[in-house]
């Protein structure tokens, strides 16, 4: 069993429980232990950065430091977290024994995983039209280990392993806004309603994505637009505990604000069942 | 400024591919020409520098390997106290991030989206319902913060001893 330090970062603790929720079954159902780093702190987000790059560093390399201490190298869902972990780390190379930083995808997607998911699934998502988005910074992060960082297969292939049909359009790493979300909310929702009209173009029945900031803002904000429809916005985690037979209510899936329901009800998933 | 922007032949591939481009006074293509001028007054009262996400698509594609993001950082860090500077917004936004996190180790998305504004004095609140009435079912909503806050407020300390007020 590979074990890791996990480093949930604020997102999931706050809006993006149903990742946390669902993340969590998942990888004990997979036999990868993520144990949180006790009493982490943020990691400066998007702001700190702006104030101080040494506050920067500072704030993301106690985590990195309570993580050497587990002697286990860090997992992380979140692409900016990612980030500035690494870049921390970077920053730190003369201290010894510093674990190195993982995102979430590369451990989810290896091929040893994937031929787990296929040995144990429960459900197929065959029929569901998924379109892969990966959030802009998530590829193209310090640190981070995407070949190409525009065009990435990790989670195709994980489509592909749930029975899904993993649809092929142009915005895979294409922003969403998020951070102008409480600054520039028309700008952010500009963002939003494009990645949503071109997925439906595209064919795509719903979303899944790997970045919990993207999750929240393309949840939320999509309904603005009362004239146009919704896709439901998945997390990995859920579409990989749902073929792994887990209830949708206890991966988090009553909580989303797009409606999940009908999208789920085409491969035999009920919100209830 | 520590970014090399010479490189930089105008070729426009940044600005027809950034997402936020349509919204921007200043191109990010015009942003480092003006960056190579050394004309920096118009760059920081910009309101581009404000909208840019940091996405990274610029640097992806630019053929000359321009650190535009970092650039555009680099703007707002030195915009940030600048008297005549846009992104008011945004600059509250990273302001409240920043006293969130010096407060509680973390970000409660409660805490983020209730708190006064101390530039404009604005209490903004953005929240639908349907996320309240799930914060409402929660007990713990503040709870999960980190505990060792000697230590966190000890990195703000040293970072405002050096850092001009920015810190607030």
């Amino acid at each position: 069993m590979a074990e890791y330090a996990f480093y949930p970062g604020c997102n999931l603790h706050y809006p993006g429980q149903e990742y946390s929720l669902s993340l969590r079954l998942v990888a004990e159902k997979l036999e990868i232990g993520l144990t949180e780093i006790p009493d982490w702190n943020c990691c400066g987000g998007p702001a700190a950065n702006i104030i101080d790059d040494q506050l920067t560093v500072d704030l993301a390399a106690r985590n990195l430091v309570l993580a050497g201490e587990m002697v286990r190298d860090v997992v992380t869902p979140c692409g900016l977290c990612h980030e500035r972990l690494n870049k921390a780390r970077g920053q730190m190379a003369e201290a010894p024994g510093l674990p190195k930083v993982h995102n979430i995808l590369e451990i989810l997607t290896t091929e040893e995983i994937l031929e787990k998911i296929r040995r144990m699934a429960k459900k197929s998502l065959s029929g569901l039209k998924v379109a892969p988005y990966y959030g802009c910074i998530f590829t193209r992060a310090y640190g981070s280990s995407f070949a190409n960082s525009e065009n990435p297969m990790n989670l195709d292939w994980l489509i592909h392993a749930l029975g899904g049909e993993a649809v092929p359009w142009p915005f895979k790493t294409e922003c969403c806004g998020g951070s102008l979300n409480y600054s520039s909310p028309e700008i952010s929702g500009k963002l939003v309603g494009r990645l949503s009209d071109m997925a439906q173009q595209c064919g795509a029945d719903c979303i899944m994505t790997v970045c919990p900031s993207c999750q929240a803002n393309l949840d939320k904000w999509q309904g603005n637009r009362p004239d146009r429809q919704e896709l439901p916005i998945f997390y990995i985690s859920e579409l990989i505990g749902l073929v792994l037979g887990f209830k949708p209510r206890a991966l988090g899936l009553t909580k989303h604000q797009a409606s999940v329901d009908s999208a789920l009800a085409n491969v035999g998933i009920y919100l209830n069942g | 400024m520590v970014i090399d922007v010479s490189a930089c032949f105008q070729c426009g591939k940044c600005s027809a591919g950034c997402p936020v481009g349509f919204a921007m006074d200043i191109l990010p293509h015009q942003i480092v020409r003006l960056a190579q001028l050394a004309e920096t007054k118009m760059t920081i009262n910009s309101e581009a520098i404000w909208l840019c996400n940091s996405c990274g698509i610029c640097l992806a594609r630019c053929p000359r390997a321009v650190d535009l993001p970092k650039l555009m950082k680099e703007l707002r860090a030195e915009a940030y106290t600048a008297p005549q500077a846009k992104g008011v917004a945004q600059r509250d936004f990273y302001q409240q991030f920043l006293a969130v996190v010096e407060c509680y180790g973390r970000v409660p998305e409660p805490a983020m989206i209730t708190t006064t504004s101390s530039r404009t004095r604005k209490l903004t609140v953005r929240v639908s319902k349907n996320r309240l009435a799930i914060w409402l079912r929660q007990k713990n909503l503040f709870k999960a913060r980190t505990q060792d806050m000697p230590m966190v407020s000890r990195l703000f300390q040293q970072a405002r001893m050096k850092g001009g007020g920015k810190c607030g």
